[in-house]
């Protein structure tokens, strides 16, 4: 029954369409004959030369258009200080954080000693990342068109970490952070797609979770975070 | 879901009748258009970017067996199970098998037109599984027993204090009317069915053929629950909705939330290549896709393949005059406003859906608000169309049109015809112009006046003006 079904609808495709090779080709060129859209006076007034300066100004001024806060941390000190503040500032008990992925790791946990951190790797976090007060990741990559980061879902990163607790910190790096959705795309395809060949989850995130189903009115932490931070980085 | 359009002229005039709906409908598609306004407003490449997408449309429909079985390809090479659904009841089966085979008892859902199109709930339902509509719109239409009434606002046309008293009403909750406190009582009432479901169905915007990838674009993270907690994940997708590469979709991701809802990027854009437990992150150890054809394949055929174009942004609901006053429910269907008036004859046949392209004032909005460029008003012509070649029209009509063209058909009886009409003229009009007419133009002057003919008709008037050239010539 599941073949027929399959060739059915193909069948039923096909009768639908006049192949015609010429035609295809011709599409085919238009679209990708071209260079693609963001090598053309590039998106959002963003030129490819931007220097490292503007792509964090701009990530940032997106950011917060979206509604996430963002910090700038000029060493790990000040960024481990930021942290701590912003858990003790939310009145967060239990944090639960990446175990990879996740810049200053080991000094994170210094950091919060006051605190209960949880990791993917110890036992507990299945029975206790529904109670974390705060989440606490990386980004694989950000992006500066959009204000938005990226996350890779993988080995002592779950997705749960961004998902489950009311607030989420994010650490980003400055070198990760990519001009626009076409770089992204391009930086993806290469890493975690074809080289690990199993399922990913991918989530582009931009700002915290929100509605306007009731009256258009906006609420924000809809069923995700209410709150996004984003603490920028430089590479340590 | 069961298709009430044939009740559409009595649904429709209660719902002009119904103030709260007016309302309602006037603050959420002034809000929708204020944001695709100056979302688009900011943003220089939207033409490029909008002829772009619908070249990639027409260049995948071209091609659209060879895409699919790309996809299928690669999303088994990622792990996961493609499913092929002729029909709506296929599809039900199909999701029913899934259902059974992964022992579920609670099934949530994230936000899914084409879950709505083939009544999955309530099949679902009738085989024993409870099902969980987890978006906030569908949360809400889900508890009063109503079917959604904008393709990306489900609860569009409901006042808060609707939802306060469903709420009460329903769930025994305290009453408030509070805004942030709704969105709080529904966060916790789900989140605990988030934590308990077996299994978590959705739909999906887009899937990459090149990568075996389905695309996610929302803002509340319902999507994210449901797609990444449950041990089994099925979506559910229109075959018109694969495109060929990841660049592609970056096209699409610039235009479907700021013609949506005015947004660069939604909260969430997620990106799922087959079960995500299979990583070692944790997440479904089962990922299934069900491509729907219900009757697309179909339209690929012929004048109306590029109602497939469409990426279901809402933006034409938004601008429609005919939606603003009536709403979603009136369409009687799943798809609402102009493409839900191309689609629905479509999908249901024309019998009892014929007054759906009728309710067009053809104006075009539609068209310029659309991010794909779709020509809405020239299908609903074409509809039309339809309807009079197999439609017998009243005898009324059939005579007036008979005799009316026969009169402009020929020079000395139009020139007689227009005479005679000056001369009524006279009598009928007050201040030169008609402010009541008998029945049936009665209908056309209660609300409006007629206009009337000009003083000398345009055929005297060139005469004229050519002598004088011819004059002056000389």
């Amino acid at each position: 029954m599941v073949k027929e079904s399959r060739e059915r609808v193909l069948k039923a495709i096909r009768k639908g369409i006049k192949k015609s090779a010429l035609l295809a080709r011709h599409l085919r060129e238009e679209l990708y004959g071209k260079p693609s859209l963001h090598a053309i006076g590039a998106a959002e007034g963003l030129a490819e030369a931007s220097s490292a300066q503007e792509l964090i100004s701009k990530f940032a001024q997106e950011a917060s258009y979206a509604m996430a806060n963002v910090y700038r941390a000029r060493s790990s000190a000040d960024a481990l200080e930021c942290i701590a503040r912003i858990a003790s500032g939310k009145g967060a008990k239990i944090v639960a954080r990446w175990s990879r992925g996740l810049p200053l790791a080991e000094m994170i946990d210094s950091a919060l000693a006051s605190l209960e951190v949880i990791t993917p790797d110890g036992g507990e976090w299945p029975s206790k990342i529904a109670a974390a007060d705060m989440g606490l990741t990386g980004a694989d990559f950000a992006v500066a068109e959009t204000g938005s980061i990226v996350l890779i879902a993988g080995p002592g990163k779950p997705g749960s970490a961004s998902l489950l607790p009311p607030v989420h910190l994010a650490l980003v790096r400055e070198s990760s952070i990519l001009p626009n959705l076409e770089e992204l795309f391009a930086a993806i395809r290469g890493r975690a797609m074809s080289v690990l060949g199993v399922g990913r989850h991918i989530n582009i995130i931009t700002g915290p979770s929100r509605t306007g189903d009731i009256e258009q009115t906006l609420t924000l932490g809809a069923h995700g975070p209410k709150e996004l931070h984003l603490l920028i980085l430089p590479d340590l | 879901m069961e298709l009430k359009s044939r009740y559409f002229r009595e649904m429709a005039r209660s719902a002009i009748a119904n103030t709260g709906l007016q309302s309602a409908l006037g603050r959420a598609t002034k809000h929708f258009n204020e944001g695709r306004r100056s979302a688009f407003a900011a943003f220089d490449e939207k033409d490029i970017l909008r002829a772009r997408a619908r070249r990639i449309k027409e260049m995948t429909a071209e091609r659209l067996d060879e895409y699919l079985c790309h996809l299928e390809k690669m999303v088994a090479a990622a792990g996961g199970v493609v499913h092929w659904a002729q029909d709506a009841a296929q599809a039900r089966s199909i999701l029913a098998a899934i259902a059974h085979d992964s022992k579920a008892k609670i099934a949530i859902k994230s936000k899914s037109m084409a879950t709505e199109e083939i009544g999955l709930n309530a099949h679902l339902e009738s085989e024993g599984i409870e099902v969980v509509e987890t978006d906030l719109g569908e949360f809400i239409v889900q508890l009063a027993g109503e079917p959604p009434s904008h393709i990306i606002a489900p609860a569009v046309h409901k006042t808060k204090e609707e939802v306060a008293n469903l709420f009460c009403d329903r769930l025994k909750t305290p009453y408030t009317d509070s805004i942030e406190g709704l969105a709080a009582i529904a966060r916790a009432n789900l989140r605990e069915k988030f934590l308990m479901a077996d299994l978590g169905i959705s739909g999906a915007n887009f899937a990459v053929a090149d990568t075996g990838t389905i695309a996610l674009v929302t803002n509340e993270g319902n999507g994210r629950y449901v797609t990444s907690l449950p041990k089994v994940h099925a979506a559910v997708m229109g075959i018109e909705k694969v495109i060929p590469t990841l660049d592609d979709l970056a096209v699409f991701l610039k235009l479907l939330p700021r013609s949506a809802t005015g947004q660069k990027l939604t909260s969430y854009t997620t990106l799922i290549t087959g079960p995500g437990g299979r990583s070692g992150a944790g997440g479904p150890e089962q990922f299934h896709l069900v491509l729907l054809d219900n009757g697309r394949s179909e339209m690929l055929r012929g004048e109306f393949r590029e109602v497939l174009y469409c990426i279901r942004c809402g933006a034409c609901l938004n601008v429609c005059p005919v939606y603003r006053a009536i709403g979603g429910h009136a369409y009687g269907w799943v798809y609402s406003g102009p493409v839900g008036s191309v689609l629905t004859p479509l999908l249901m046949g024309l019998d009892e859906t014929a007054d759906l392209p009728r309710a067009s004032t053809l104006c075009g909005a539609c068209r310029e608000a659309c991010p794909v460029d779709i020509d809405i008003p020239g299908m609903l012509l074409k509809l039309r169309e339809r309807t009079a070649r197999e439609e017998v029209a009243p005898a009324f009509e059939r005579v007036f049109f008979s005799a009316w063209g026969k009169l402009l058909s020929r020079g000395p009886t139009y020139e007689l015809g227009a005479a005679a009409a000056r001369l009524l003229q006279l009598l009928l009009t007050w201040n030169g112009r008609y402010k009541r007419l008998p029945y049936p133009l009665s209908r056309w002057t209660s609300s409006r006046d007629f206009p009337p003919l000009a003083p000398k008709p345009f055929r005297k008037v060139w005469r004229e003006e050519l002598s004088k050239l011819d004059e002056k010539g000389k």
